[in-house]
């Protein structure tokens, strides 16, 4: 070969190489992601407040169960790997009228505006009382009810006589005004 | 940009959000709810209504009916407030019971087919157009409803001792009356 083709020849191949012989840059960003431990609950009554009254209606027959269900509990709850919550009620201020028991049980949270782990509902409905907190939802993982009015759990009050107390109900001129609290906490 | 710029932002990054990470205290809420028990009472009879035959064998003798225990019963439900009680009063309503002829009414005691404070009966009374108490201390109870619930009354009728047999013909008689039941608080 010429010296003319020898170079012509190793500028081809050079020419060649050069495409292939491209350099690979990287770069990298790294940040901190940070997830709260969120643990909130909130309440509404709607249409109204909670209400209610009990009556004589058939003669010879006790005073029949009054309902409300006009309340509503609200949460928004991430939990760390392994932990549940739970929400529980204890009458906070206020007591009873004698003779008579206050119920309380939970309805599953509507659906429309929630999502998550929402827990379970405990059943049957708990008798309230002033001295001891009493789970009503259990098993709550991260999630969140919504903030509509009727969003979250839905709660019923029922309010019966006591039979075997009966002759301790007593009449009274004004409403007894009871003040039910409600929390959420670890239920590990 | 170059390193050490990156690792700047990176660094106040991570110091800001710490600054951010606390814990969430609004886990407790409290809701009121009302309770109203105002005073109340209602009361019925049940059973069948009552007749009371003369038996033209007796003559002039005061002349006791047979028995009408078991056919009427008187069911009440009572709230009442503290250290108040109710009271059940009769008294003859309409009809046309001659002078000579009494009726008269026994209230047996509550047959315990419901629960609380019942009444106590004042014993055998003779009716008048006037209320007189038949059950006292109704406190707050129901007594059941229907037949053998509550008091059982039993209704009987007598000729007064001046009867005269040949003016009063008591065959002729078709004694109607009425019985009026009112309940009222004994304060």
């Amino acid at each position: 070969m010429n010296k003319k083709s020898s170079f012509f020849l190793l500028w081809l191949i050079a020419a060649m190489l050069n495409d292939t012989l491209v350099a690979q840059v990287n770069t990298y960003d790294q940040f901190t992601i940070v997830i709260n431990d969120i643990c909130m609950i909130k309440s509404n009554t709607t249409p109204s407040p909670a209400s209610l009254t009990l009556s004589t209606s058939v003669a010879g027959s006790a005073v029949s169960p009054v309902s409300n269900s006009n309340t509503y509990l609200k949460v928004t709850s991430i939990t760390p790997i392994g932990e549940t919550r739970k929400v529980t009620a204890i009458i906070y201020n206020g007591t009873v009228p004698a003779g008579t028991i206050l119920k309380l049980i939970s309805a599953a949270c509507s659906g429309i505006n929630s999502s998550g782990d929402l827990g379970t509902i405990i059943s049957p409905a708990i008798t309230l009382n002033k001295t001891a907190n009493q789970t009503i939802i259990e098993n709550i993982g991260s999630c969140y009810t919504g903030t509509a009015l009727t969003d979250g759990y839905q709660l019923t009050y029922t309010w019966q006589p006591d039979e075997t107390n009966y002759y301790l109900i007593n009449a009274t001129s004004g409403a007894t005004s009871l003040v039910i609290s409600f929390t959420i906490m670890s239920g590990n | 940009m170059n390193t050490s710029i990156r690792n700047l932002t990176l660094l106040s990054l991570i110091v800001l959000t710490s600054t951010i990470v606390c814990a969430q205290n609004n886990n407790a809420v409290t809701m009121p709810i009302q309770l109203n028990l105002p005073p109340s009472a209602s009361f019925s009879l049940a059973g069948e209504d009552v007749r009371i035959s003369l038996d033209p064998n007796r003559g002039t003798e005061q002349i006791i009916t047979p028995s009408t225990v078991g056919k009427i019963w008187l069911n009440y439900s009572s709230i009442v407030a503290w250290n108040s009680t109710n009271a059940i009063c009769a008294s003859l309503s309409s009809g046309n019971l001659p002078p000579e002829v009494v009726i008269k009414l026994l209230v047996g005691p509550d047959v315990s087919a419901g629960s609380g404070k019942v009444g106590k009966p004042m014993g055998k009374i003779t009716l008048t157009s006037y209320p007189q108490t038949i059950i006292s201390g109704i406190g707050s109870c129901y007594t059941g409803q229907g037949i053998n619930k509550g008091h059982p009354l039993t209704f009987s009728w007598e000729m007064l001792p001046e009867y005269e047999s040949d003016i009063l013909s008591l065959e002729d008689l078709n004694i109607q009356v009425g019985v009026i039941y009112t309940i009222i608080s004994e304060e």
